[in-house]
């Protein structure tokens, strides 16, 4: 009957979808909903919260997390070129260098303009 | 030359691109060795780089080369739009150069990346290669995303930045998806692959050239994908929205002229599409812009209808229509390029010129700045003796020869003229019917702004009087060999 | 199991860029709109591996390669402009981004 072992994974994705899709709406057609000020507090462990979860956290987490992101990636266009280092010869040597300076001046600029600072 | 595993390089095709990124390099690392904030200097290697990348040029006017297996091409088509794309970065940085508020007080990077993304538009302008165009755009994208943002004090700057990134991103992803069905469709990156392609076309390859076509109008802001545009322009840096009106208007309309007539040669039946994007957005463009207020809102507006007219160009795709094309490209750089560089001029270093409310009036306190705006003006809607009017001509004559939708395009060209001529005339006739103004006089004077006006005036005067400079009796453009 | 064709790849890549462009559309959060983003560039990139492998084409690899790492400029880019917007304003919906109206 199925002609290709994908559409297994067919069957499989509808019914995963139907009761998927029964769970989220069923309760909904026989419930009622008396929400209290209880009710729609954040569950902490049944400890009243203590605040409100819109605090801050600070943004140096992020401008870490985004220049390791941008310099790990650039890191990656290494692997082939050490892969292919004897055939590429030194013209690729000389191309890699090149990215190296370039990559570097902009982890100079990251550097001394304070990027890399933990404050 | 250099041979490299089958790969030939061609150094002089490179050097202006080569040039420029050492300036930009240069420019990040003065601003790392000095102490204090060398505004000047900064704006200076940049301009330099700017013009040092225009002598490199100077030698391969004329030559068609391809180099990078194929990949970049160096010929008389990308060299115009090199000059333009130099040209409006040296302006940038002229205006640039006394607005301490733009560059949100880091003068390096913000010099540093407008450089970058004039190379990037100088990449796309050579690209012959899905992945060069792809590059390109991308380098030019990332570099204004963060520019944009600089104003970084105003709301409506850090507004613009986002708008600009959510939707500049949105349009790359078509490009992508665009780009590897195309791919998918003729087994190759480079243009030629894709040209063959497309003698047969397949619904993968439609599906593919229609994302593409989807990503690049976003870029162009060709209506209906034209609905960031007011926002990221009124939000911009003044400077800052100068060169995007010019460059990555220029740089996108290079690799849409490329990609259509490297891929369909002569038949442009299939570009139905396009034109009919070029007509909404003449619409769209003028009459949108009747109602503004803002002066950056109305020049964005403007834009979405100028490009609408260069896509004419494009409907005979041939030498001739790419000509008319170039002709009306470097008329509109240098009117719209003048207008940012008068705003500039108004407001000195102060709060941005902006407001259309300030012009009534102004003829009479400063009437050099007056008419210098009035003659850009009048370029922009194509009153006969300015740059504008000849390039508009040209493209009326592309339309007429390019069967019922040139004709289309045509009837638009002028619909949209004549209401366009209701939105400058409305301003020129308010800056000199007023003999009082309604706001303070503006007292800006500088050097700088007044150089890039004078410049812009002069280019669009002599375009307009004497077009016959601009070569125009021969094919003034070819895309290189085949 | 055999490679499956890469019609099969297609799709998958297609629905990816479906639900990227309906979620773009739908959500407000432009950290979500972000995300779909980059289920649409990731769309592109499983159709260029796909066809680059059906192809035996290096060429398709390399894009991928390269929107790869673009894409990661392009994520911190766009990160950091949304930080710089939530410092200012502690929420981020861009229908409340609107200074600007006309």
């Amino acid at each position: 009957m199925p002609t290709s072992p994908w559409s297994i994974i067919a069957v499989y994705f509808v019914v995963a979808l139907a009761v998927a899709g029964a769970i989220a709406v069923v309760p909904g057609i026989f419930t009622r909903k008396r929400p209290t000020k209880q009710k729609l507090e954040p569950y902490e462990c049944g400890v009243p919260p203590t605040s409100g979860l819109e605090g801050r956290f600070p943004v140096r987490f992020y401008l870490v997390a985004m220049l390791f992101v941008i310099f790990d990636v650039e890191t990656a266009a290494f692997y082939p070129w050490a892969v292919q280092l004897k055939a590429l010869g030194m013209f690729g040597f000389l191309e890699m260098v090149t990215f190296i300076v370039v990559l570097g001046v902009g982890y100079a600029y990251v550097w001394k303009k304070g990027g890399l600072s933990w404050r | 030359m250099t041979a490299f595993a089958g790969v030939t390089i061609s150094w002089p095709a490179l050097a202006p691109i080569l040039v420029l990124t050492g300036a930009g390099l240069l420019i990040m690392l003065v601003d790392l060795v000095s102490r204090a904030t060398l505004r000047g200097l900064l704006y200076g290697i940049g301009i330099l780089g700017a013009v040092g990348a225009g002598l490199t040029m100077l030698p391969l006017y004329g030559h068609s080369v391809t180099t990078l297996a194929g990949a970049f091409a160096s010929d008389r088509f990308s060299w115009l739009f090199d000059l333009v794309l130099l040209g409006s970065l040296a302006v940038t940085l002229l205006l640039s150069s006394l607005r301490r508020a733009e560059d949100g007080g880091s003068p390096g990077a913000y010099a540093a990346l407008l450089v970058f993304a004039a190379i990037g538009g100088m990449v796309m302008a050579g690209a012959a290669n899905l992945m060069i165009i792809f590059l390109g755009l991308e380098q030019l994208s990332l570099a204004l995303y963060v520019l944009a943002g600089m104003g970084y004090p105003r709301a409506a700057s850090q507004e613009a930045a986002l708008k600009y990134v959510l939707l500049g991103s949105l349009a790359s992803a078509f490009l992508i998806f665009g780009s590897a069905l195309l791919y998918g469709s003729s087994g190759g990156l480079s243009l030629d692959a894709v040209h063959a392609a497309a003698s047969v076309p397949s619904g993968l390859f439609v599906t593919g050239l229609a994302l593409f076509v989807v990503g690049i109008g976003f870029k162009l802001a060709l209506a209906p994908f034209h609905s960031w545009v007011p926002d990221v322009y009124e939000g911009s840096p003044l400077a800052v929205t100068a060169f995007m009106a010019v460059a990555v208007k220029a740089a996108s309309l290079a690799v849409l002229a490329r990609v259509t007539y490297v891929v369909f040669g002569h038949d442009t039946s299939a570009l139905a599409p396009l034109w009919l994007l070029a007509i909404i957005s003449m619409l769209v463009g003028n009459v949108g812009a009747i109602r503004q207020r803002n002066l950056k809102r109305l020049l964005g507006y403007s834009s979405i209808a100028q490009v609408g007219y260069m896509v004419v160009g494009l409907a005979g795709v041939g030498p001739q229509g790419l000509s008319a094309l170039a002709f009306y490209l470097v008329a509109y750089a240098l009117t719209t390029l003048g207008a940012f560089a008068v705003m500039a001029l108004l407001a000195d270093g102060g709060e941005e010129y902006a407001d259309l409310g300030a012009y009534p009036g102004l003829a009479a306190r400063r009437p050099w700045p007056a008419a210098a705006m009035a003659l850009f003006f009048f370029s922009l809607a194509g009153i006969p003796a300015t740059a504008g009017f000849y390039g508009k001509l040209l493209l009326l004559a592309e339309g007429l020869a390019a069967g019922p939708w040139g004709l289309a395009l045509d009837v638009t060209l002028v619909v949209g003229t004549v209401v366009s001529l209701y939105v400058y005339g409305k301003i020129v006739w308010d800056m000199y019917s007023f003999t009082e103004p309604e706001a303070v006089v503006p007292t800006g004077n500088a050097l700088p702004s007044w150089v890039a006006v004078a410049a812009g005036a002069l280019g669009t005067l002599v375009l307009g009087l004497a077009p016959q400079l601009f070569a125009m009796s021969q094919p003034f453009l070819s895309v290189g060999p085949r | 199991m055999q490679i499956p064709p890469v019609a099969d790849y297609l799709i998958v890549a297609a629905a990816l860029f479906v639900v990227g462009v309906v979620g773009f559309l739908v959500r407000r959060n432009p950290i979500t709109m972000l995300m779909a983003i980059e289920l649409m560039w990731n769309a592109g990139n499983l159709a260029f591996a796909a066809f680059a492998r059906s192809f035996g084409d290096m060429s398709g690899q390399v894009f991928v390669f390269i929107v790869i790492t673009v894409a990661a400029a392009e994520a911190a880019i766009a990160l950091a402009i949304v930080v710089m917007v939530f410092r200012r304003r502690r929420d981020a919906d861009v229908d409340d981004i609107s200074v600007m109206r006309g």
